[in-house]
C-alpha cells in the first residue's frame, strides 16, 4: 500500500474565463486518479483572478489560498495582446515586438515550472476575431505565419523546463472553430467557447494535469497477422497478405506509419507473434517495398508458439522495464484477455477489422498525446532544472517589480464629468472584488456627488503596452477641512496587483495635502466578495483607528516609480 | 412533478429546490452572481434546447422572469 495524498489541488490561471471548464476538468481528473489512488481520490481546482496569467506566473504562491501541487495555465494570443494582435491583423506591420513577448510568457511559465509546481500550459490557438471572415485567405495566411512564429516564441521561451503542453490550437481545429467559438460568451463573459467545447476542453486538461508525473507506456508490443498486415501469413503466404497502398492493405500500412512515428518519438516497438518465425522472415524479405516497419524496426522479437503474456513479460526482463510501461496491441480477444488478466498494468489494444479505426489506431494513443519537455526522465528533469536556473539567472530572472515596469503602465486620474457618470455608477454597481466598502449608488446620486463641493470623485483609466483598459477604477472621498474621508475605494480586478490602486491613493493624499488637509481616513466595510483587500489600509501604513476604520497622517509615500501617473490640468 | 426550472436554477446556485421560488433574484441570492449567472445561461439552454439572446438573458431578473423567458420562445411544461 502506498500512501499518497488522495487529494489534489489544480490552479488555474487564464486569459479568459475558465470556470465552464472547471467541472469538467475535475470529473477527468477525479476518474484518471481514481484508477491510480483509489476511490478516494479527489481533486480541486483553485481559479485565479481574471486575465492575470503574468501576475500568477510571477507569483503563484499568493494567487492561489493554498499551496498547489498542479499549476494550469490557459491563454490565448487574443485575450493577452489583444491590442498588439488585433493592430497587426489589420493594418499588418513588424511582429517582432509581439513575438517577444510570447517568448517572454513562456520564460515566464519555465520560471514557474523551475520552482517546483508541475505546470500545464496550452498552446495557443489562432487567433479569431468575430469581425473578421475566417476564410480571408490574405489574412488567414499571414495570420498562420504569425502564428507559427509565436507558438514557436513561446515554446523557445518555455526551453527546457519541465512543462507538459496541450495543443489547444489542435483541439479547436479537430472540433471546427465555428463549433467551438460562441461570440456571445466572449462579449458578455470573456468566456470564448460554447458549452460543448468547454466540455471537450475541460475533460482534456483534466486528462493532461492526471497525466503528469505517470510512467508514459514506452513499449508497444505488437501482434503481427491481422495488425501488422491483413491475412495470416502462415496460410496465405508472404505475398497473399495484405499490406502496401491499395485497399484494404493501405490501412494496415497506416497502423504501420503511426507506429514508426510512434517509434521515433521515443516508443520501443516489440513483435509478438503466434507463427512460424521462417514465415515472418519472409514478409520482412518479399515485401519490404509495401511494408513500413523492418526488421530494424522492434527492439525486440517473439515469433513462436508460446503464451503472449509469457512473452511480454520475457521482453520486460530483457529490456529491464516496468510490465506497467507496455501496451499490448492485437486483434484477438482472447490473447488479449489473457495478458489483461495475468499482466496487470499493460494496457491492451483492440485491432478491429474496419479499416478506417485501423488507420486511426495509433491516433487514439492518449498515453503519447501530451508533449512533455523532459518530463521522462526524472533525472534528466532535476538536471534541467539546474540549467534552467542558471540561465535565467545569467539572463536576469523576471522579478515582479521588472515585469510592472515592462508593462509601461499609465494611469490617468481625473475627475469624472457627465459623460463617465453612467460607466462610474457601473463600475459602483457591479464590482465585489475590490471594493473596500461596497456603496451602491446610482447614477443620479454619482451625478450629485460629482456636483457637491463637500465630495471629490476620482476615475482613472489605465493603459499599459499591451493596450487599454478604459475607465477601470473609482474613489469618493469627502473632502473635510481637516481630514479627508475615502468613502468609496474600487477597482476592476482587470488591473489588480499592478500598483494601480496605490497611484490613486497617492493622488488623492496629494490633493488632501495640497488643501491643507493633515490626514487621511479610509474604511474596510467586509462583504462575502471582498476579502482581498480586508488589509489594503494596513498594508499602506495606515494605522487602526476603530473597527474598520484606518487613518494615516499626511503626505504618504508616493506611488512606485513604475506607473506615470496623468493628472488633468 | 418536478419543476425542470427550478432544478436548473438549483444546480447553477447550489441551492437546494425547496428554498428556490419564482421571486428567487440576483438581489435576494447571494450566491445568484455573474458567473453563477453564466453557468445557469449555459444550463438552461442545454435543458431547455435553446438558444438565448443577450437581451433575453438580461430579462431573466428572477427565477420567475426566466420562466416568462422561455415560455415566450414556445418552452413548454414549465
Amino acid at each position: 500500500m502506498t500512501v499518497t495524498d488522495p487529494s489534489t489541488v489544480v490552479g488555474l490561471t487564464a486569459s479568459f474565463t475558465p470556470q465552464p471548464l472547471v467541472r469538467p476538468l475535475r470529473a477527468a481528473l477525479e476518474s484518471a486518479l481514481e484508477s491510480v489512488l483509489g476511490d478516494s481520490a479527489t481533486a480541486e481546482v483553485l481559479v485565479a483572478d481574471f486575465n492575470q496569467v503574468h501576475q500568477t506566473l510571477l507569483d503563484p504562491a499568493s494567487s492561489f489560498e493554498k499551496p498547489l501541487d498542479r499549476l494550469l495555465v490557459l491563454w490565448r494570443i487574443e485575450d493577452v495582446f489583444s491590442a498588439a494582435v488585433t493592430i497587426w491583423v489589420i493594418e499588418s506591420g513588424d511582429a517582432s515586438a509581439l513575438v517577444a513577448d510570447v517568448r517572454q510568457l513562456g520564460a515566464l511559465v519555465a520560471q514557474a515550472a523551475a520552482a517546483g509546481v508541475p505546470v500545464v500550459a496550452t498552446i495557443p490557438p489562432v487567433p479569431e476575431f468575430s469581425w473578421l471572415d475566417p476564410l480571408d485567405t490574405r489574412t488567414s495566411v499571414r495570420l498562420t505565419v504569425l502564428h507559427g512564429q509565436l507558438v514557436a516564441a513561446f515554446v523557445d521561451g518555455i526551453g527546457q523546463a519541465p512543462v507538459t503542453l496541450v495543443d489547444l490550437a489542435a483541439l479547436q481545429r479537430q472540433h471546427g472553430s465555428a463549433r467551438a467559438h460562441d461570440t456571445r460568451n466572449d462579449l458578455m463573459y470573456h468566456q470564448p467557447y460554447t458549452s460543448e467545447f468547454a466540455k471537450v476542453l475541460g475533460t482534456l486538461l483534466g486528462e493532461a494535469l492526471a497525466q503528469l508525473g505517470r510512467p508514459t507506456p514506452k513499449v508497444l508490443a505488437v501482434d503481427a497477422d491481422n495488425t501488422l498486415w491483413g491475412g495470416i501469413v502462415g496460410e496465405d503466404g508472404a505475398d497473399g497478405i495484405l499490406i502496401g497502398d491499395s485497399f484494404p492493405g493501405n490501412g494496415f500500412r497506416a497502423l504501420q506509419q503511426g507506429l514508426a512515428y510512434q517509434a521515433a518519438n521515443g516508443a520501443l516497438l516489440a513483435m509478438v507473434s503466434k507463427n512460424n518465425e521462417q514465415d515472418v522472415e519472409e514478409v520482412f524479405d518479399n515485401r519490404s517495398g509495401d511494408m513500413v516497419l523492418g526488421r530494424s524496426s522492434f527492439a525486440a522479437k517473439r515469433v513462436d508458439w508460446n503464451s503472449k503474456a509469457d512473452n511480454i513479460a520475457a521482453i520486460a526482463a530483457e529490456l529491464n522495464l516496468g510490465i506497467d510501461s507496455f501496451v499490448f496491441i492485437d486483434d484477438n480477444d482472447v490473447e488479449l484477455d489473457e495478458v489483461r488478466q495475468r499482466l496487470s498494468g499493460v494496457e491492451v489494444v483492440k485491432v478491429t477489422d474496419e479499416a478506417s479505426e485501423i488507420a486511426e489506431l495509433t491516433a487514439g494513443f492518449k498515453a503519447f498525446r501530451f508533449a512533455r519537455v523532459s518530463q521522462e526522465d526524472r533525472e534528466r528533469t532535476a538536471m534541467m532544472q539546474i540549467e534552467a536556473d542558471r540561465k535565467s539567472a545569467a539572463s536576469g530572472a523576471l522579478s515582479h517589480e521588472d515585469f510592472l515596469r515592462s508593462l509601461e503602465l499609465t494611469v490617468r486620474v481625473f475627475e469624472p464629468t457627465e459623460a463617465h457618470v453612467g460607466r462610474v455608477a457601473q463600475l459602483i454597481n457591479k464590482t465585489n472584488q475590490f471594493n473596500l466598502t461596497t456603496i451602491r449608488r446610482d447614477e443620479a446620486e454619482v451625478a450629485a456627488l460629482v456636483a457637491d463641493g463637500t465630495h471629490r470623485v476620482y476615475a482613472a483609466e489605465v493603459s499599459d503596452r499591451f493596450g487599454g483598459y478604459g475607465l477601470v477604477a473609482v474613489a469618493i472621498v469627502e473632502t473635510g477641512a481637516e481630514r479627508w474621508d475615502v468613502d468609496t475605494f474600487l477597482m476592476s480586478c482587470r488591473v489588480l496587483r499592478r500598483g494601480v490602486e496605490d497611484a490613486i491613493l497617492a493622488c488623492i493624499a496629494e490633493d488632501a495635502a495640497a488643501v491643507g488637509a493633515t490626514a487621511l481616513r479610509g474604511r474596510y466595510v467586509p462583504s462575502a466578495k471582498n476579502v482581498q483587500v480586508a488589509d489594503f489600509y494596513t498594508e499602506r501604513g495606515f494605522s487602526s483607528s476603530g473597527e474598520g476604520q484606518y487613518d494615516a497622517v499626511l503626505p504618504i509615500a508616493p506611488a512606485a516609480d513604475h506607473v506615470t501617473v496623468l493628472r488633468d490640468a | 412533478m418536478s419543476d425542470r426550472l427550478l432544478e436548473v436554477f438549483s444546480e447553477g446556485l447550489s441551492i437546494p429546490v425547496a428554498e428556490l421560488n419564482d421571486e428567487t433574484s440576483p438581489t435576494n441570492t447571494s450566491a445568484w452572481d455573474s458567473l453563477a449567472a453564466m453557468e445557469m445561461v449555459t444550463l438552461i439552454e442545454d435543458e431547455f434546447d435553446v438558444r438565448l439572446k443577450v437581451a433575453e438573458i438580461m430579462k431573466m431578473r428572477s427565477i420567475g422572469l426566466a420562466r416568462t423567458v422561455l415560455r415566450g420562445k414556445g418552452v413548454e411544461g414549465i
